[in-house]
C-alpha cells in the first residue's frame, strides 16, 4: 500500500494527526481534515483513494458525509469509525454504502486490514 | 428509590456522552503509544532523532489523561448526586458540572457552551439529582433552538440572601425577551418544572434569535 492515498476525518485533532503519522510510517499519503465540509473539500482537490470517517462529527455527521461521497464518488471505499458502543451506526453505514467499519480504539492492523479488503472490493477482486 | 423513565433517560444521555469522550481520550493514547512504538520499530535506527516528536506526544498522553481522569471525576459526582433527595448543594458546582457534562451535546450543534461562575458559593437546600436535570433540559432546549456558532451562557446569581438564579443566555441576548420560571419545592412541582423546560421548545420558536432563560431557586425551601 505504498503511496496509498488515504483521508482521515475525525474532529479529535490529536487522534487524527497521530493516526496519519502512523500511515505515513507505513508507507501511506495520509491526509486529515477535521470536519465533515472539510472532507469533502479534500475529496474533490486531492482525490483519496480510501476515506476513513467518524461517524459522529460537530456539524455534517459521517453518515452525511458519506451519503454525499456515495451521490458523488460511489466506487471511492469508505470505512467508518465509531466510538459509541453500539454497532447500530456502522451498520447503518454498511446499508448506505460504506464499506466496513471500525470501533475506537482501534488496532492499526485490523484498520490495515480493512483499508486493503476494501480497496480489493472496490477494484471488483476477491480479498 | 423511584427512578421514572424520564430520569433515567437523563441518566443514560448523560453517561452514554461521556463514555463516548472517553473512548475518544483512550484512542487518542492507544494511538499516540502506538506511534513510539512505531518510531522504534519503523523508523531510524536512532530513536534520539525523534527526541522532539517523543516529547510532543508524550506531552499529548499526559494531556489526554488528565481529560479523562477529570470526565471520570466529574461522572463519578454525577452518579452520586440521587444519593439523596434533600441536601445541601452549592449552585456553582451544579452549574459547572453540567455545563462541562453538556458541552458534547453543544459541540455537535457546533455551540460553544460556557459557565460564568460567581466567585462566592450559592448554596442551596435542594434536590440535587433534579437541578441537573432541569439545568440540562434548558441547556437541550436552548442547544435546539441555537444557531451553528453561537455561544450559550450559564451564569448562577444570588439576587438576595432568600434566593438564587440560574440565568441562560444566548448570544446577544435582550434581557426584555426573557422567559422565567422556577422556585420547586416538592416532587409535583419538580415534576411540572421539568416539563416545562422540555415544553419551552413548543413556545420558543426556532431560530426566533437570543433567547434568555431564568429558574428562580428559594435557597431553602423547607
Amino acid at each position: 500500500m505504498e503511496g496509498l492515498r488515504v483521508l482521515l476525518v475525525d474532529d479529535e485533532e490529536d487522534f487524527v494527526t497521530t493516526l496519519a503519522e502512523r500511515l505515513r510510517l507505513r508507507g501511506m499519503n495520509a491526509e486529515t481534515a477535521g470536519n465533515g465540509e472539510a472532507a469533502l473539500e479534500r475529496i474533490a482537490t486531492a482525490a483519496p483513494q480510501v476515506v476513513i470517517l467518524d461517524v459522529m462529527m460537530p456539524g455534517l455527521s459521517g453518515l452525511d458525509v458519506l451519503k454525499r461521497i456515495k451521490a458523488d464518488n460511489p466506487q471511492l471505499p469508505v470505512i467508518l469509525l465509531t466510538g459509541i458502543g453500539s454497532t447500530k451506526e456502522g451498520v447503518e453505514g454498511m446499508r448506505l454504502g460504506a464499506a466496513d467499519y471500525l470501533m475506537k480504539p482501534l488496532q492499526i492492523e485490523e484498520l490495515i486490514q480493512k483499508i486493503s479488503e476494501a480497496l480489493g472490493k472496490a477494484a471488483g477482486g476477491d480479498v | 428509590m423511584k427512578i421514572e423513565t424520564r430520569e433515567a433517560a437523563f441518566m443514560g444521555r448523560i453517561t452514554a456522552s461521556v463514555a463516548h469522550e472517553m473512548k475518544n481520550v483512550l484512542a487518542i493514547i492507544k494511538e499516540s503509544a502506538g506511534l513510539m512504538e512505531d518510531i522504534l520499530s519503523l523508523g531510524e535506527a536512532d530513536p534520539a532523532a525523534h527526541k522532539e516528536k517523543f516529547s510532543r506526544v508524550i506531552s499529548n498522553i499526559g494531556q489526554q489523561v488528565g481529560r479523562g481522569v477529570d470526565l471520570a471525576t466529574r461522572l463519578n459526582r454525577f452518579a452520586h448526586c440521587p444519593d439523596e433527595i434533600v441536601s445541601s448543594a452549592d449552585l456553582n458546582h451544579v452549574v459547572d458540572q453540567i455545563v462541562v457534562l453538556s458541552r458534547r451535546f453543544a459541540k455537535s450543534k457546533q455551540v460553544s457552551l460556557e459557565a460564568g461562575l460567581p466567585e462566592k458559593s450559592v448554596i442551596l437546600v435542594t434536590d440535587p439529582f433534579r437541578v441537573h436535570m432541569l439545568l440540562f433540559n434548558c441547556i437541550s432546549v436552548l442547544l435546539d433552538l441555537a444557531q451553528a456558532g453561537t455561544r450559550l451562557n450559564v451564569v448562577p446569581v444570588q439576587p438576595d440572601h432568600e434566593t438564587a438564579k440560574v440565568i441562560f443566555s444566548s448570544e446577544g441576548a435582550d434581557r426584555n425577551g426573557k422567559s422565567s420560571f422556577g422556585d420547586p419545592t416538592g416532587w409535583e412541582e419538580w415534576r411540572g418544572l421539568i416539563q416545562a423546560a422540555e415544553d419551552l421548545k413548543a413556545v420558543i420558536e426556532p431560530g426566533a434569535g437570543p433567547v434568555v432563560l431564568e429558574i428562580l431557586f428559594r435557597k431553602d425551601p423547607r
